[in-house]
């Protein structure tokens, strides 16, 4: 099926394994991986006569069909950079970073300053004036990955750590884990063995805040052949969204359009209609829980504080009925009452875990009301079950056949003789970045990138911590370090003459680069070899998988780009000049880790055949005993505790009590719901700032990745009357008509924190006073400085570095407010002439 | 003769065929099959629609490209004879031969035929013809589908189709080969309550009768009171809605349109 002058290698990308075919070499063409039935002995589910099994081929997710885009791109750093205005050994011109263009150099003379500049601010300060950072979703990969490379080289040295929390589920990280532990995956439950349990024992899927089948990043689209399957099985599903979502358009049996920020609010009212009817699961609450009703309560605890209390309204005189509910959420009390019915009477499927309205204000209220939703229901009972947005929906997952596992495992640092601990004991959480570098010192409690344990939510940081110093130095492993809210502060960081140097090693220029002082070419994966498993992010996030279970060598398919060199490679030579080679590699080369990684391994081929087929595909054992999340504890509570206090499901949470108390209004140890601080009830703020910006995911980017690829932008950019390529705003007519704005027109998105352009498209896609903006644009300020009009439309303009609660320094990105007006693009075109001819586009290296 | 299907149904919109037809196609030249696609060109489009009123909205995804017609227009209207059909049944423009004279592209009916200005040539899907030639079993987009929304099938499986298979604009009389199941039809949705009772009704009767007389259609709400009436032929309707003990309604001359949401209904308990 080749043509002679054609070769097909295989590598796995953030979207899944793929073939990509080389002529010439280079990639003509990328397909999904896949495989000849009598190569593969699948595993099946069987349900009522109607069988599942996996697909022989990955579905992949949309960009990794525009790989030749994006390895290809215009915008690839090719060679070393520097900042025209930024001289070590004089003026480096802080103030002009996101201003002055760049000029190539070769990597020696990168080397030399790198290695100059590291000593010098070493030797001035000390390790702790470097601040470290990472792009949070880089190249797929397993040693080319910052648990590896990065960690290892920065840990080994000794830097302050740039602490982002973690970000895609953080109301689940706060508040679920205080029910029922599992902090090592920071509050999300086990996915093995979900997918059996839905298709034979859930009857109902609801869909709260979730749109599986388009953001199911690393493992494709594989989620459509699933819900298909339970659609035949005759299962129902629910969507509860401000966003009739693609998952909700294409598999919904009915969407209940909900005001965002109010959860919390129908998950209460729901409790109320279960408790009232006796619709929920006693004995199981008894056994199984503490906290729900008076008579379950931990021992000196003062009376009154119980979930059922707060429910029934006798502690703060507000019964949660569903007509309360509906004034808070919009939704019909009949609907609330009705959809409470079915799920009392349906073994429940709730898909909740990630989502946007895990990323708001107090967003771990919503967390605990669903888990405690689900408790109710008997957690763990067949077909009762907690499910995620990505990497949470998993099939067989045999443990005896052991894989390279995943990113998170450390790479190079699970194989190496020696591991270093961070020599640097201090963090800047990343919210805080500005305060602590404009005005130190600083304290502030938890917001780290691993919190792990209760502990790490009430634990005090300072900055500078003693012995440490103020930082003067940035690097940042990947452009874009994540998607933080409030941008702007980011840039006035950027600017602060205090940061002597900065530096970026990114495959693309964009964003970040575009401040940095020094800039780093580095590969994609189709430039470098790697072994992975596919969607295994390693013990981090338990294995979520439901395609056929493999293994994938990642052949070097096409010679660097430019003068690309993998992450690896940059910080092996940075370690010998500094002379730590040793240290660093222990006299590894790429292929020795490689070999190590693989012996870790029981795949049952060599590592030069693996190396060669490219793939290995597990066969199903017949002697699999599937056991789901729960499961254990569900049938022997008192055997299988859970980690915490109680070893049960806490819906009243010691540990939150004993942190903050009886009656903390953004954390008491009951859920509650809480209106947000920016939010449709925040009187001070919703008539200056009408509409409520959403966030969803983008749906043809991976965050701020492939912003530039055509194929994709075609399909979602809003071309302006000046041809310019908008990020399209989602509204509703009528709130488009009350602002004069029709379909097409460019409008200015602003509040007191920013401004941005943005194509206007109507729809009845949203609630009403609800704007779908998204964040990943790459950034087109029309002037330098920070809260420069973005051209771009990237909603991180707009949104708060505000902690979500006193509880939890993570991100709330969903509470924003935001008005809109229709733009003047001849005015901006006139008052702005430089930023509107592409300045200081984060893309422009001149 | 194999040729493309789209079940509507099936297909969630996530455009990778239309992805995987530039992969193969924009920067690629396969002679003497095709030269590349230009940039901003769709050989392979998914077009996009909204219908209806919040909260009953329909999304509707329609992959639209060549549609193989057994009675082709472009064939018919090309004067330099580059347009032909192989035994396989694959309708191709040959790259050399076609003069740039865009005929075919004004007598294409379904706007799938465009003109290279770098090459100065007019194109379409090939239905990755010089993959098939290799062996490939399918063409590119249907690879790429992750929901066996599109697929590549033999003329006997359209054939056992019956009345399911649908084709596009039959009024234009092409004799298409693409075959569709399920193409986007007009609905009449809606939300039955009882406003005294505060609860949404379920078996509720709601016939719809054309206006000017006609066979009626009925279905029942479901559990949330919802229903939607499909199949409709005629452009407007006279709607009731009966339950046992409740006073019936009717709302007469309700245009669909393509889609319409009447929103709620409600019902009053007879006393």
């Amino acid at each position: 099926m080749q043509a002679s002058d054609e070769k097909r290698f295989t590598t796995c990308t953030t979207s899944g394994p793929l073939f990509a075919h080389v002529k010439e070499g280079r990639i003509i063409r990328v397909e999904p991986m896949h495989f000849d039935a009598d190569e593969v002995l699948p595993w099946k589910v069987e349900v009522n006569g109607k069988t599942y099994t996996p697909p022989l081929k990955y579905p992949l997710l949309y960009w990794a069909h525009t790989a030749r885009k994006w390895v290809y791109s215009e915008n690839r750093v090719k060679y070393p950079m520097k900042r025209v205005d930024w001289d070590p050994n004089g003026e480096r011109h802080p103030e002009n970073r996101g201003k002055s263009g760049y000029v190539r150099i070769s990597w020696e003379e990168a080397f030399d300053l790198l290695v100059a500049e590291l000593a010098r601010v070493r030797q001035t300060y000390g390790p702790s004036a470097v601040l470290t950072g990472f792009s949070a979703h880089p190249e797929w990969g397993s040693m080319h990955y910052f648990f590896s490379d990065h960690f290892r080289f920065w840990h080994m040295l000794g830097s302050t750590s740039r602490e982002i929390t973690p970000i895609s589920w953080e109301g689940w990280t706060a508040g679920a884990a205080f029910m029922y532990g599992y902090f090592r995956g920071q509050g999300i439950l086990p996915a093995q063995d979900t997918f059996q349990d839905i298709s034979k024992d859930s009857d109902l899927i609801v869909l709260w805040g979730l749109d599986p089948i388009t953001h199911n990043i690393y493992n494709g689209i594989d989620t459509p052949r699933a819900f298909k399957f339970w659609r035949e099985l005759g299962k129902k599903v629910i969507l509860i969204d401000p966003l009739y979502n693609d998952t909700g358009t294409a598999y919904a049996d009915k969407w209940i359009p909900i005001i965002p920020g109010t959860d919390a609010a129908m998950g209460a009212a729901i409790a109320y209609i279960w408790i009232q009817e006796g619709a929920y699961d006693q004995e199981y609450l008894n056994t199984h829980t503490i906290g729900f009703d008076e008579e379950h309560m931990p021992e000196g605890v003062p009376a009154g504080l119980s979930f059922k209390n707060y429910i029934l309204g006798l502690k703060d005189g507000v019964a949660k009925t569903p007509e309360w509910a509906e004034k808070i959420t919009s939704v019909p009390s009949r609907v609330i009452r009705e959809l409470a019915h079915e799920w009392a009477s349906k073994p429940t499927s709730l898909w909740a875990m990630y989502g946007g309205a895990c990323r708001r204000a107090f967003a771990h209220e919503m967390a605990r009301m669903m888990v405690t939703l689900q408790a109710m229901q008997g957690l763990g009972k067949p077909g009762v079950n907690l499910i995620g947005g990505i990497l949470n929906l998993s099939a067989q997952y045999d443990q005896r056949q052991l894989g390279p596992t995943g990113y998170a495992d450390g790479g190079i640092n699970a194989v190496s003789e020696a591991y270093y601990p961070n020599q640097v004991p201090q963090v800047i959480n990343s919210l805080l970045l500005k305060d602590a570098i404009e005005n130190p010192p600083l304290k502030w409690k938890g917001g780290m990138f691993m919190m792990d344990s209760p502990q790490a939510f009430v634990t005090e940081h300072e900055y500078p911590m003693e012995g440490c110093s103020e930082v003067h130095m940035i690097w940042h492993r990947g452009s874009t370090q994540v998607n933080n809210p409030d941008r702007n502060r980011d840039v006035a960081v950027y600017q602060n003459p205090k940061i002597e140097t900065m530096v970026v090693q990114a495959p693309w220029f964009d964003r970040d680069c575009r401040y940095a002082d020094l800039v780093l070419p580095t590969t994609t994966n189709f430039e470098r070899q790697d072994l992975t498993e596919p969607g295994s992010v390693g013990q981090y996030i338990p294995p979520a998988w439901i395609g056929l279970r493999s293994a994938v060598f990642h052949q070097r398919c096409i010679d660097p780009v430019g003068e690309s060199k993998t992450d690896l490679e940059i910080y092996s030579e940075l370690a010998q000049r500094l002379g730590l080679g040793q240290e660093y590699t222990e006299g590894n080369t790429e292929e020795d880790w490689l070999k190590k990684l693989y012996a870790k391994t029981n795949i049952p081929m060599t590592y030069d055949e693996f190396k060669e087929k490219g793939y290995y595909v597990w066969p199903a054992l017949p002697d699999y005993k599937p056991c789901k999340q729960m499961e254990e504890f569900y049938q022997d509570p008192e055997n299988n505790k859970l980690d915490t206090p109680s070893g049960k499901i806490e819906i009243f949470s010691q540990w939150l009590y004993k942190f903050y108390g009886a009656d903390n209004p953004e954390i008491p140890p009951v859920p509650h719901y809480i209106p947000e601080w920016e939010g449709r009830y925040t009187e001070e703020l919703i008539d200056k700032y009408p509409l409520q910006l959403l966030q969803a995911h983008p749906k043809y980017r991976f965050h701020g990745k492939f912003n530039d690829v055509s194929w994709l932008a075609e399909n979602y950019k809003i071309k302006g009357s000046d041809g310019y390529p908008y990020e399209p705003i989602y509204m509703r007519p009528e709130d488009a008509e009350a602002r004069g704005l029709v379909d097409g027109d460019i409008a200015r998105v602003f509040n007191d924190r920013g401004q941005v352009l943005a194509g206007v498209v109507l729809t009845e896609r949203l609630v009403p006073g609800v704007a779908w903006l998204t964040y990943g644009s790459w950034n087109d300020p029309l002037e330098p400085e920070p809260g420069a009009l973005d051209r771009a439309g990237d909603a991180n303009n707009l949104t708060p570095a505000r902690r979500m609660s006193i509880h939890h320094a993570g991100i709330a990105s969903n509470t924003t407010l935001v008005e809109v007006e229709k733009a003047d693009l001849e005015a901006l075109a006139a008052a702005y002439p430089d930023g509107w001819a592409g300045k200081y586009r984060t893309w422009n290296k001149e | 003769m194999k040729t493309l299907m789209l079940d509507v149904e099936k297909c969630i919109g996530c455009r990778n065929c239309q992805l995987a037809c530039k992969d193969e196609h924009v920067g690629n030249d396969w002679l003497p099959i095709a030269s590349s696609q230009s940039e901003g060109q769709f050989w392979m489009w998914i077009d996009q629609s909204e219908r209806g009123k919040q909260p009953k909205v329909h999304i509707d995804w329609l992959a639209v490209t060549c549609q193989q017609c057994e009675d082709a227009p472009c064939m018919a209207a090309c004067q330099s004879n580059a347009i032909y059909r192989r035994p396989d049944g694959i309708i191709l423009i040959d790259p050399k031969k076609c003069s740039g004279d865009q005929d075919c592209i004004a007598a294409c009916p379904y706007g799938v035929i465009y003109f290279n200005p770098e090459s100065n040539i007019a194109q379409k899907c090939t239905l990755c013809a010089h993959l098939l030639d290799r062996g490939w079993k399918e063409p590119r987009c249907v690879t790429a589908c992750p929901t066996e929304a599109l697929t590549f099938v033999d003329e006997e499986q359209v054939q056992a189709l019956d009345g399911r298979k649908e084709y596009l604009k039959p009024e234009e009389n092409t004799r298409p080969r693409m075959v569709y199941l399920g193409l986007p039809k007009p609905f009449l949705a809606g939300e039955v309550f009882s406003p005294t009772e505060d609860l949404c009704l379920e078996g509720v009767i709601v016939r719809a009768t054309p206006v000017g007389g006609g066979e009626s259609l009925t279905v029942q709400t479901n559990n949330y009171g919802d229903f939607s009436v499909k199949g409709l032929t005629s452009a407007a309707y006279n709607v009731s809605f009966e339950k046992e003990g409740y006073y019936p309604k009717q709302i007469s001359s309700l245009k669909i349109g393509e889609a319409l949401n009447i929103g709620e209904v409600k019902l009053y308990k007879k006393a």
